[in-house]
């Protein structure tokens, strides 16, 4: 089921003004619920405009924006109502925590919707569990808890609101490899639990490769591949060519294929290229 | 939203504005808003209007974003400008031009209003369009701190105060990024500042304020470690990267405001029309 979608947006930052440019052009995506998109790019080819474009914190300059079958431009009076089925996660999200504790920091987004006392509970101890924060961290300072955490403590603002398309810009951007699996698992979790639509921006080829369904390539403002991680990884030269990379494990693939080998390029992650690996040369799994 | 605040931003350019040295914009601002002060009849406020409008032009801004500048402060002008109309008292014995109920209109009180709307009017095109927006804000401090120089012998630290302001003014465009950042985030979580009445309003500011001085104390800091990092010790034995040198536009350009003052002057004494 299709859960957001843009059609033919545009944007343009700073119009009428010598700093005008153009930050979207042309831009047709469809994020279906229950599937991980990614969407990778240069930094400065449009990614994050496109998730704040999503949730309707930028208004499209032309273009129409779907989030659950409504054109969200249609009553920007219920822009609120479109913000809490769309939750966005900005990029660094920690540095927005600012309550007493993480409890009523996480339920700042619920409070906002104007459930009850009872609601609020339930959602705010469910999506600190989402994230893996331990109950006894809920009374603490937000700025006590390490990196890590925070940033898990203001993934779990977002998730308390409980959004149908969940939006996260670089959301394991500057933490440690466990770290990253951690706050990438979450995320994964919470889609098979809730069967949310999730977009998940990105710059890392690996991260994108290994959680995500489908893929948008942007680059220079305009969508450049989307489809599967197997269609748009087919392309490996067309993404090389506008400075983007493929997965290491792909790369090898390449190399064999320029060898002259009759390898299969498609493969993404290290578990399919292995097996294509041992298909070529024969032989089995040693360890 | 904050972004579109554009009085005192520094736009890049080619202008003959853009190219002089920017302690002679200094001083020449001095003397320009000297002038203005200066104006006492009507055909002097008609050059004053000249003038700034000559030079706004010569700054080659483009007119949509000057008027995008000055368009929060029309406001200002016209509400002085109705006070100075009501607020005049006139010489004895003036007939006012006409009168009702309590109310007399003079037409000193007419004018007055006029010369002042003409005066805030150029003030602004002056130091908020011509200087700031063809001064960047490095160019500035530094014209500061050279101008200021001489104080240094009475042991003022003056090196100190145009750092400081460097750096404040390096950090307004970050903060103001970096706050539409922080209500763009709260937004997405429902956070709502545009309704309900002052109090409300305030409260609703506290999610944004306190992410965003948490935020400025950390720049502060690692600004300071990275200050030491590079061996800054303050201004003694401190050398500049680049030596600005007067061309013969800087005197081109102070011939032309001297000008404008003489003329003013002259323009008062000579041709006193409408004088307030």
């Amino acid at each position: 089921m299709t859960a957001a979608e843009l059609r033919n947006v545009f944007y343009t930052y700073s119009k009428g003004t010598p700093f005008e440019s153009a930050a979207v052009t042309d831009v047709s995506a469809v994020f279906e619920s229950g599937m991980i998109t990614g969407i990778i790019g240069h930094t400065g080819s449009g990614k994050s405009t496109v998730a704040q474009l999503i949730n309707g914190l930028l208004p499209v300059s032309s273009g129409e924006v779907f989030v659950c079958g409504k054109n969200i431009w249609e009553d920007p009076k219920k822009m609120r109502q479109v913000r809490f089925t769309a939750g966005l996660v900005f990029q660094y999200p920690e540095y927005q925590l600012f309550d007493e504790t993480v409890y009523k920091d996480i339920s700042f987004g619920p409070k906002n919707m104007g459930l009850s006392e009872k609601e609020i509970d339930e959602r705010v101890r469910d999506a600190a569990r989402d994230v893996g924060l331990d109950d006894a961290l809920l009374e603490k300072s937000p700025f006590e808890l390490s990196g890590g955490q925070k940033r898990r403590a203001a993934i779990a603002g977002v998730l308390a609101m409980r959004p149908q398309v969940l939006i996260l810009d670089e959301p394991a951007a500057g933490l440690d490899p466990r770290g990253r699996r951690e706050v990438l698992g979450n995320i994964t979790a919470y889609r098979n639990k809730t069967g949310a639509a999730i977009i998940m921006i990105s710059h890392s080829m690996e991260d994108i490769a290994e959680y995500c369904d489908k893929i948008v390539v942007m680059s220079d403002s305009k969508v450049l591949l989307s489809g599967t991680p197997e269609e748009v990884f087919s392309h490996a030269d067309e993404l090389v060519k506008t400075g983007l990379t493929v997965p290491q494990v792909t790369k090898v693939l390449c190399g064999l294929k320029a060898m002259g080998y009759d390898v299969d390029t498609s493969a993404y992650t290290v578990d399919k290229a292995e097996k294509e690996i041992l298909r070529l040369f024969g032989g089995e799994k040693k360890c | 939203m904050l972004k579109d605040v554009t009085l005192g931003q520094y736009f890049p350019g080619n202008s003959i504005f853009h190219k002089t040295d920017p302690r002679i914009k200094l001083l020449l601002t001095v003397a320009y808003i000297v002038a203005i002060f200066l104006a006492k009849s009507g055909a002097a406020y008609a050059l004053l209007l000249l003038v700034s409008i000559l030079i706004t032009i010569m700054s080659g801004i483009r007119l949509s974003v000057i008027l995008k500048g000055i368009k929060p402060l029309i406001f200002v002008v016209i509400i002085t400008a109705i006070i100075n109309v009501f607020w005049y008292s006139p010489p004895e014995g003036t007939e006012p031009l006409f009168s009702f109920w309590k109310i007399n209109i003079y037409l000193g009180g007419l004018l007055t209003a006029l010369y002042m709307a003409i005066r805030i009017l150029c003030l602004i095109l002056g130091t908020g369009v011509v200087l700031t927006y063809t001064t960047s804000p490095i160019a500035l401090t530094d014209a500061i701190e050279s101008l200021l120089s001489p104080l240094k012998l009475i042991k003022l630290p003056v090196h100190e105060f145009s750092m400081m302001m460097t750096i404040a003014l390096r950090f307004i465009p970050t903060l103001i990024e970096e706050t539409d950042k922080i209500m763009s985030a709260q937004k997405a979580r429902g956070a709502d500042f545009s309704s309900g009445g002052l109090i409300k309003r305030a409260k609703a500011l506290l999610p944004v304020l306190v992410p965003l001085f948490i935020s400025a104390f950390r720049r502060a800091d690692e600004l300071a470690v990275a200050m030491e990092c590079r061996c800054y010790r303050g201004g003694k034995g401190r050398t500049k990267m680049t030596r600005r040198t007067l061309r013969p536009y800087d005197f081109i350009l102070v011939i032309f405001f001297g000008a404008f003052i003489a003329g003013v002057v002259l323009i008062n004494k000579y041709i006193p029309f409408y004088t307030v």
